[in-house]
């Protein structure tokens, strides 16, 4: 990503209901949808659902996906 | 005088130790209290791959030539089979200060930078201030992790790129921390119960720039000196013997690994006899509640062993919740950090860790 004035970090709390297979790849994909992702975690599991915190780096002219930010 | 015998040379077996940041980890979530196990599962091993939370206790640091100091997303990046390590004689580590940092804090840092050249020996240059302040802000997830946040991570960058152009072939980044003595969570933390509250934005911030300049990095953060407190757990005690956090990162990057691109472009890269290739990565040491990072996940699917070992800290995210063993990976429980380094000599000397354990199964 270019270095520009506009890039934020941003905190995000996902929930991700887990497919079968491998989990880094579907991890990866959730928190990219919503920016470059800089550090995550899975910090609880609750059946099916992982709850994921994460920082991700955007650019603020790129408008995030709705209702996952912390 | 009679001459002790010698132990044969075994060859190592590369090992991961990860130790989560700002999770509160009861061994290794306070001032480089992860350092003894480090040095243990290193000598075990004989190759050890971690990261500056497990080598970094502010004024007091070990060099070991067996351990790789290797920054937290550059280690997720080697798990993951997308970087290898090349093992240095030594780094030129810039320095990048935050334009925050009041003027004698700034001055304590550039005198520590200045007795790690003169006592140490340790090439350090050049010197390069963020155009502005980064602003650095903390903050804790619904888990009570810590994470944080800069305010100008554009200036972060800018200070990093100017660095690498200027020579550095590793950066150390101070950036100035909101004091927040009298908080309890930081009463919490020196009387040994509590997270590390500025753990997680020091991640944030050298994930950011490694991962922007591909170089190794490490944190310190800038703050004033905390006022005695006679109670001190000894775990936090590291952080209170100096005016800054800063000799050790400056002592882990001096020999920190160059980040090479795996696999490489060029066929004389990967000839290199002495590159660490992430397919020579043997094992995975982690917390057994904080099994959910990338570095662990990424190693378990490419069917690294994984140890799993008693260290209680804020998370439940063990091997049963998240299905590994299901999933054909191998974990192989331990309830302390010596029990890990046990099972790594069994892993190295290529003695199956379940005829150690009693009852043993019948084939058939």
């Amino acid at each position: 990503m270019a270095v520009s004035s506009g890039l934020v970090l941003a905190p995000l709390d996902l929930r991700l209901k887990r497919q079968p297979g491998p989990l880094l790849a579907q991890i990866q994909a959730a928190i990219a949808a919503q920016g470059v992702p800089l550090r995550w975690a899975i910090t609880a599991v609750q059946g099916d659902d992982l709850l994921i915190e994460a920082i991700v780096l955007r650019n603020d002219a790129d408008p995030p996906a709705p209702g996952l930010q912390r | 005088m009679t001459t002790l015998p010698t132990l044969p040379n075994l060859p190592a077996l590369p090992t991961l130790l990860v130790i989560p940041t700002g999770i509160g980890c009861e061994l290794g979530g306070f001032a480089g209290d992860g350092l003894p196990a480090a040095r243990l599962l290193a000598a075990a091993s004989g190759c050890l791959i971690t990261h500056p939370n497990v080598m970094n206790g502010a004024s007091l640091y070990w060099s070991d030539p067996r351990i790789h100091y290797v920054e937290g997303s550059a280690l997720d990046r080697f798990a993951a089979g997308s970087l290898a390590l090349r093992p240095v004689r030594r780094q030129r580590v810039g320095l990048l200060l935050d334009a925050g940092i009041e003027q004698e804090l700034r001055l304590r840092h550039l005198q520590v930078a200045d007795a790690c050249r003169a006592s140490l020996g340790l090439e350090i240059g050049p010197v390069v201030t963020t155009e502005m302040p980064l602003e650095v802000s903390l903050n804790r997830g619904p888990s009570g992790a810590s994470w944080g946040q800069l305010g100008r991570p554009d200036a972060l960058l800018r200070a990093g790129e100017q660095l690498r152009a200027g020579g550095a072939t590793a950066v150390a980044v101070v950036a100035r921390f909101p004091e927040d003595t009298g908080s309890e969570a930081l009463a919490a933390y020196r009387s040994g119960t509590g997270v590390d509250a500025l753990a997680g934005a020091e991640a944030v911030i050298s994930h950011l720039l490694s991962e922007h300049l591909g170089l190794p990095c490490a944190h310190a953060p800038a703050l004033s000196p905390l006022p005695l407190d006679p109670a001190l757990d000894p775990r936090a005690a590291a952080e209170e013997l100096g005016t800054t956090f800063l000799a050790c990162v400056l002592v882990g990057l001096s020999r920190a690994p160059d980040l090479v691109l795996w696999p490489p472009l060029l066929g004389s890269v990967a000839a290199d006899p002495a590159l660490l290739r992430p397919e020579a990565i043997a094992a995975v040491v982690a917390p057994a509640g904080a099994l959910g990072g990338a570095a662990v996940l990424a190693a378990v699917e490419r069917g690294v062993p994984l140890i799993s070992v008693h260290n209680p800290c804020l998370l439940s995210v063990t091997a049963e919740a998240l299905g590994l063993s299901l999933a054909g990976a191998q974990v192989l429980p331990a309830s302390s950090y010596c029990e890990a380094a046990g099972l790594l000599l069994a892993l190295r000397e290529g003695i199956s860790p379940a005829a150690l354990c009693r009852p043993i199964e019948r084939l058939a």
